[in-house]
């Protein structure tokens, strides 16, 4: 009876950024490339101050198996190599790299023979990033046997309010997407590749069998839709909806043979395998009700807020407002717009300061409003008290680690309480206990 | 760009406001009590007026003497005193009115812990205390109450017939006589997303059940809808606070509610009070349902059987 199809709520706001192509971002003078990403470790620059390099060539090298290789946005000189905040706020080296505006590209190697071998590689060696599960790429299939994965599921589309990368990748640069998918089909196991989509898009999906049926190598392939609600795309609950297999601690992705890529890594795969480019530019989304042109745009690794911003254009500069690195259900508030995107950044919006987001706490009345939309079917105002009380025992009763960090619950709660800041709160102050133990 | 607002994440929440959602009922509320002004006069007007002042001047005593400033927080002493004086019966005396407007808001409400932390509806809280122990310093209100000129027992029939459910000459309280009144409430309420349709909806379904299975399928109708049992449907059971959180929780207390009203209408001597009861009776079970009833979490990477150890 137990019904997840129920759960989550409907996407607040409409996206408005697709329909368009996405827009590379105007040139400027320096770019301040960060070497540690959010989950990643940081990379090892392998360029001196005073070199000079050119697009695509090799500046930071992992240091450990666990890092990505990064490469120049544009061809310059380096200029500085310094420690500096990034996006997730903690400080990293960077290295500010000068344009030059000479427009030189360095490419990879050409890829001698298409093998699971060759191609794992590739993954490494472009420096191409899951944003999925936030990590390099080659990681999920390098070390632990491509081979049993039996699922690859694309995601072709998202759930999140504000993102629309995957929606035009898929749309625009279908062929590019699709060769991407065909390329993780031959390094797993998978008999065929699952594309997925939100309910809304049936026209895209068209398309997408369309294209397939009228290209020359034909393989298997599904359709699926999942509804659009906003943390369906999440990976955990797209192995439930897609798979029916709900992944636990004892039972991994790995363990269920399922593997989850989005178009982005597709295109990125099929550019690094097809046309020898490694990773130099991010798709990001720019929305929010104080930007004047929305839309996805082609980011250089290492461009700032800034940059952007002076790109979109802000129409009100003057009035208090908002910078969100990530969507608006669950990203990060930046206070400063001197700060490089990197990999991880998919959205940024503007928001215009809205007095209703920060009212007044009231007590809760207990309406189970939160309880009802939780797609863990956890019991947030529960788990609140608990971690309002310090009661770590009732805190893993209730299962608060078990959190997805979605933030439907404060959403939907009528009396504004900050429900899911609490418990991403009590998952790291009571995870820490527990190891003092 | 001046300078930029930090917050926590989301930074966008629904609509619904618990403010609007008091506001709501209140407006929900209104129509019955007009209905009832115009039907039963200056009787109706009293208990409503009397109610609702008592109501209001037991908060601000209460915010005096706890925090030293007379004053009202928000519109729930409006809802509590209309829903307590709606299911009296319009013979009620203005002095019963007081005590158990008093009882509700200072005591049940407000000395129990105040808004969201009390266990027990204060508005059905104090209709039980009215009409239990002080229904013996009138003699009229007993009448009217337990034995019943006007208010015939529905379980022996008599005066409820389907003319008089909906032109409001049913027996019940001051509010509950009038069925097409109740169901506009109880659609208005659903629309605007106050309550949640499921806890009604189980409570009339079991309730018509154990009514077919006692006296048969003509009167479980007509019983179905009269009375008090509709009222407590829309306005007592539905209040978020004394009522379970998650669904099985939900489905449990509401079929509960619906089967043993019906069950004690039928068997027991209670008349006119079994509802208000037995909604008593289901709300002390609430913490229980809360902590058994629940759906069992999904386990994403979380500490599998953390408790045990």
């Amino acid at each position: 009876m137990r019904l997840i199809n129920l759960r989550g709520i409907k996407a607040p706001k409409i996206k408005a950024t697709t329909g368009t192509d996405i827009t590379p971002l105007r040139p400027v003078e320096f770019y301040n490339v960060p070497l540690k990403l959010k989950n990643v470790s940081e990379s090892e620059p392998v360029v001196r101050v005073g070199d000079s390099v050119k697009q695509g060539t090799l500046i930071a090298k992992p240091v450990g198996n666990f890092g990505l290789n990064i490469y120049s946005p544009v061809s310059g000189k380096i200029l500085n190599i310094f420690s500096k905040m990034n996006a997730g706020g903690e400080y990293c080296k960077h290295i500010l790299v000068m344009n030059d505006n000479k427009d030189e590209v360095e490419d990879l190697p050409q890829i001698d023979s298409i093998s699971d071998v060759t191609l794992i590689s590739r993954l490494r060696d472009a420096g191409i990033i899951d944003t999925v599960s936030q990590m390099p790429s080659y990681l999920k299939y390098a070390y632990v046997g491509a081979r049993s994965y039996k699922t690859l599921i694309v995601l072709m589309d998202s759930t999140d309010p504000n993102n629309s990368i995957n929606q035009t990748l898929a749309e625009y640069k279908m062929e590019e997407v699709v060769n991407g998918a065909k390329y993780f089909m031959n390094i797993t196991n998978a008999q065929f590749i699952t594309f997925v989509f939100t309910e809304n898009n049936y026209k895209l999906a068209a398309k997408l069998k369309k294209h397939i049926a009228e290209s020359k190598k034909r393989y298997d392939f599904k359709i699926k839709f999942i509804p659009n609600k906003y943390p369906f795309d999440n990976p955990y609950i797209l192995a439930s909806l897609v798979c029916k297999k709900k992944i636990n601690k004892n039972l991994s992705f790995l363990d269920a043979g399922i593997t989850i890529e989005n178009a982005e890594t597709c295109y990125n795969f099929c550019r690094a395998v097809e046309f020898n480019k490694p990773v130099t530019n991010k798709v990001v989304t720019v929305d929010g009700d104080n930007v004047t042109r929305k839309g996805n745009y082609f980011v250089p690794n290492g461009a700032s807020y800034q940059n952007i911003l002076e790109f979109v254009g802000v129409e009100d500069i003057k009035a208090p407002s908002r910078l969100i690195d990530g969507s608006i259900m669950s990203g990060n508030a930046q206070f400063n717009e001197d700060i490089s995107i990197s990999f991880m950044t998919n959205t940024i919006l503007v928001l215009k300061f809205d007095e209703l987001t920060d009212s007044k706490e009231y007590p809760c009345i207990s309406c189970g409003k939160c309880s009802s939309v939780c797609p863990v079917f956890l019991n947030p105002q529960a788990i609140e008290r608990t971690y309002l009380s310090e009661e770590i025992e009732d805190f893993n009763r209730l299962r608060g680690h078990s959190c997805i960090d979605c933030g439907c619950c404060s959403y939907v709660c009528p009396a504004r309480r900050h429900l899911s800041q609490r418990i991403s709160a009590g998952k790291f102050y009571f995870k820490k206990d527990k190891g003092e133990k | 760009m001046e300078k930029f607002v930090v917050s926590s994440a989301p930074f966008v929440h629904s609509k619904n406001d618990l403010n609007k959602m008091f506001l709501f009922t209140a407006i929900a509320l209104v129509l019955p009590a007009i209905f009832s002004v115009l039907y039963f006069g200056l009787n109706a007007f009293i208990i409503i007026a009397v109610s609702l002042v008592t109501c209001l001047l037991s908060e601000c005593l209460f915010n005096l003497i706890k925090l030293k400033k007379f004053k009202v927080d928000n519109f729930s002493f409006f809802v509590t005193g209309l829903i307590l004086a709606l299911s009296m019966p319009y013979k009620a005396p203005f002095y019963i009115v007081i005590a158990c407007g008093f009882f509700s808001v200072f005591i049940v409400k407000f000395a129990l812990g105040g808004l969201g932390i009390n266990k027990f509806n204060p508005a059905n809280t104090g209709r039980c205390f009215a009409g239990i122990i002080l229904a013996g310093f009138s003699g009229e209100f007993y009448k009217t109450i337990i034995n019943g000129e006007e208010l015939t027992s529905l379980a022996t029939g008599g005066t409820n017939t389907l003319t008089n459910l909906f032109s409001g000459q049913a027996v019940g309280g001051i509010g509950t006589t009038c069925i097409i009144v109740l169901l506009i409430c109880l659609v208005f309420l659903i629309y605007t997303r106050v309550i949640d349709y499921k806890l009604p909806l189980f409570a009339i379904l079991s309730y018509f059940v154990v009514q077919v299975v006692l006296v048969g399928l003509e009167p479980a109708m007509m019983n179905m809808l009269s009375g008090s049992f509709l009222f407590a449907c829309i306005f007592i059971i539905t209040d978020p606070n004394t009522s379970p959180n998650t669904l099985p929780g939900k489905f449990v207390y509401a079929v509960l509610f619906g089967g043993l009203s019906a069950l004690l209408w039928k068997i027991g001597s209670l008349g006119e009070n079994t509802i208000f009861v037995v909604a008593l009776f289901v709300n002390m079970l609430v913490p229980f349902m809360d902590k058994y009833f629940v759906w069992k979490p999904l386990n994403f990477g979380g500490y599998r059987n953390a408790h045990k150890k």
